[in-house]
């Protein structure tokens, strides 16, 4: 699982340096005015979730942006062993206290699309799928979220990003253990705040 | 096929010119171009221009999940396609916006800007379009900058440009970007450049808005042929009296600078008894400021009119005025009975019923020196329902209707005397603008004014409001009509022998462009096709 998880990042990695495009040979004074650095060309940021690590989530996310508007985010995580509860769905059924679990990874994929301005930046609303994979009292969990989330991505001197966003959805848990097995529906708000590097 | 319904199309025009020809109302002759197949999302930006030969167009194609491509056409006096060039916007592999497209001097300019997010700048740039071509020359040429700040980064400015009324100037202007949090006392800045028609540079100037921009919004922007330039604000009123329902709470005030005496002058539209709930503004051949707007008084927020002032601009001075109040006329005309009783019971005891909705959209300027105000009724209104599906849940739905009803057209003397009004019926109701089929054109051809818009095909019989007048709302039962009002205030009705069958097109009015003294231009679309018709009145 590890292995095609970084293969898919190689791959994500490899296309996207690959398709920087070379600079025109002839130069005008014009130029002087395009001369961002290659900002404006730049399309990928690496991201850390900084509040999931209230849910024991420490997850690194990778988002590529394609075209003008369309981008794609994918993310892998650890697990910590103390966490909480998220709400509103598994706070009310078990409350919001310092929960203990073994240490378990989480896979993200987000695809989103920027509403007012161009890729990566700006307002953007997208569709996330996770799935974390942890033991808890004997017991093998997954769970599988699907989320709409609406969020915001801010640059801080150019390069670095700030993206809060917000979402609602499903979370969906299978329990599987020697003692019984379990499925299970909830609601889900996630929220996110994640620092990231554009590059 | 494309032949076919152009000849069908031909006949008809001819068959309806006959009907014309006899009757004693306006002779026109239309000329209609080729249907031409589009691309679904395609949509017209405008018409650039024109030149003995044809007239220049751009179009939108807008994309899925991708920003809009543009597209400049050229089309010959038959209003038939001739040429279509997808509008380049890149330098050098880098993205470019286009901010807008002008013709001035027989030239056409193409502006785009590019945001460097590394220097925080937002650059406009102008190139020329070769016209035989449609492609941009390569002689692109940095003409303006905004600077927004390391923090500002989404917001990075706008730029916009007017033409002087002879369009021997031009006026490229933006609003300096403020901080993220505006201080009380802070005031805005605008940056101004003019060019003459042939866009040598005359001048450039940054200017210091007087009032706080807190309080102070920027409504519109004119140059005069003397390269003034005018800006209209709205200041609301911090010291606004409590309670008080007819004060509105702003005010209008226009802003001059004076290129030749490098001079800043404010002038407040404010009266005691009157305020103006909205306004527009225009500059006469003399160089006089005309402002004109719908007002409401002070002892009453519901008597309501269109209210004009004519300003001398250097001396502070109102040289004519004129304010007509007009709610009697609008409740007399629209209701009837008890209805009415009620109504008048409601504005005696001063209740907001907003009454007068107008909108101006255009002061004309007479060659004795008077105007006619054009307005049109515009004003929304929303809807709830309540429905139960199969399995019993309730469902409510709110949607917002947009109602573009009659245009108001009021001749004043130089004075400032009224010579007459008139209303031109119409009733529009939709819940999706983005049809354009909505509003009006207008245009002034000889010493008429012309407009044209759609209508239910069961009103073409009424000049005026009636009750058994049916409101348009973007079907199919529709006449395209043309109004005309002479300078005496007679009115002539007719509808444009447009064939609306299945094969034709729906126009869109508002993208009404003036062809010559007697001649203009109207588009309409319709799913995968559109067209372009002249209208050439006799």
């Amino acid at each position: 699982m590890k292995l095609k998880l970084l293969s898919i990042f190689l791959v994500i990695f490899f296309v996207s340096n690959s398709s920087l495009q070379a600079q025109n040979d002839t130069i005008d004074e014009n130029d002087a005015f395009f001369d961002d650095g290659g900002i404006s060309k730049k399309k990928n940021l690496i991201k850390i979730n900084t509040l999931s690590l209230l849910s024991g989530d420490l997850p690194v996310s990778y988002e590529r942006g394609f075209g003008k508007r369309l981008s794609l985010e994918v993310g892998v995580g650890v697990l910590l062993p103390f966490y909480f509860n998220e709400i509103p769905g598994e706070a009310i059924d078990n409350g919001f206290g310092l929960k203990k679990r073994d240490l378990g990874y989480s896979l993200t994929i987000f695809p989103k699309y920027y509403l007012f301005s161009e890729t990566l930046d700006y307002v953007y609303v997208g569709f996330q799928y996770r799935q974390r994979n942890f033991d808890r009292n004997t017991q093998s969990i997954r769970q599988n979220d699907y989320c709409l989330i609406y969020g915001f991505q801010y640059y801080i001197y150019s390069q670095f990003s700030v993206d809060f966003s917000i979402g609602i959805g499903f979370r969906f848990t299978n329990s599987i253990g020697t003692i019984y097995e379990e499925s299970d529906i909830g609601v889900l708000m996630p929220f996110a705040l994640k620092f990231g590097y554009l590059f | 096929m494309m032949k076919k319904i152009f000849l069908i199309f031909s006949i008809l025009l001819v068959i309806s010119q006959i009907g014309f020809g006899q009757s004693e109302k306006i002779k026109i002759e239309l000329i209609g171009g080729d249907l031409q197949k589009v691309a679904k999302r395609s949509t017209l930006q405008g018409v650039i221009g024109h030149d003995k030969d044809g007239v220049y167009a751009l179009k939108g194609v807008n994309k899925v999940l991708k920003t809009k491509d543009y597209l400049v056409e050229y089309f010959d006096n038959k209003m038939n396609l001739i040429k279509s060039v997808p509008l380049k916007l890149k330098y050098k592999k880098n993205d470019m916006q286009l901010e807008f497209i002008l013709y001035s001097n027989d030239k056409i300019y193409v502006f785009t800007s590019f945001v460097n997010k590394k220097t925080n700048k937002n650059y406009l740039f102008k190139q020329t379009l070769n016209k035989k071509t449609l492609m941009v020359n390569n002689d692109m040429e940095k003409i303006s900058e905004i600077s927004f700040g390391k923090k500002n980064t989404y917001y990075h400015g706008m730029y916009d440009f007017r033409l002087s009324p002879d369009d021997s100037k031009i006026l490229v202007y933006h609003a300096l970007p403020s901080k993220t949090k505006v201080k009380d006392g802070a005031k805005g800045k605008v940056s101004l450049h003019v060019f003459d028609k042939d866009f040598n540079k005359l001048w450039n100037k940054n200017i210091t808005i007087t009032h706080p921009e807190k309080y102070s919004y920027i409504r519109s922007y004119r140059i005069d042929d003397s390269s003034n330039v005018h800006i209209l604000s709205k200041l609301k009123n911090i010291k606004k009296k409590k309670g008080l329902k007819s004060d509105p709470g702003y005010y209008y005030y226009v802003l001059s600078y004076l290129r030749n005496e490098d001079q800043l002058i404010e002038n407040p539209i404010k009266f005691e008894d009157k305020f103006f709930k909205n306004m527009k503004i225009s500059i006469n051949k003399k160089g006089e400021l005309l402002c004109a707007g719908v007002y409401n008084t002070k002892k009453n927020v519901n008597i309501r009119g269109l209210g004009y002032v004519k300003i001398d601009i250097k001396n502070k001075k109102i040289l004519s005025q004129s304010f007509n109040e007009y709610t009697t006329e609008y409740i007399n005309e629209r209701y009837e009975g008890n209805k009415k009783d009620k109504i008048n019971k409601k504005i005696a005891k001063g209740k907001d019923l907003n009454l007068l909705t107008f909108y101006i959209d255009e002061i004309v300027t007479r060659s004795d020196g008077g105007v006619v105000l054009i307005a049109e009724d515009y004003y929304t209104t929303t809807r709830t329902t309540t429905s139960t599906d199969s399995q019993g849940n309730m469902k409510t739905k709110t949607t917002t209707y947009y109602h573009y009803d009659n245009i108001l057209v009021m001749s004043i003397s130089p004075d400032g005397k009224l010579d007459w009004t008139r209303e031109v019926s119409k009733e529009h109701v939709t819940s999706n603008t983005r049809l354009g089929l909505f509003s009006y054109g207008f245009t002034a051809v000889d010493d008429k004014l012309y407009f044209v818009f759609n209508d239910h095909y069961d009103n073409i019989s009424n000049l005026g409001y009636t009750e058994e007048s049916k409101a348009y709302s973007g079907s199919k039962k529709c006449n395209t009509v043309l109004f005309s009002i002479d300078f005496k205030g007679n009115l002539t009705k007719q509808a444009l022998p447009l064939p609306y069958d299945k094969n034709t097109v729906f126009v869109k009015p508002t993208y009404l462009y003036e062809f010559s003294d007697h001649e203009f231009i109207l588009f309409g679309d319709r799913k995968k096709v559109n067209r372009f018709i002249k209208v050439l009145i006799k």
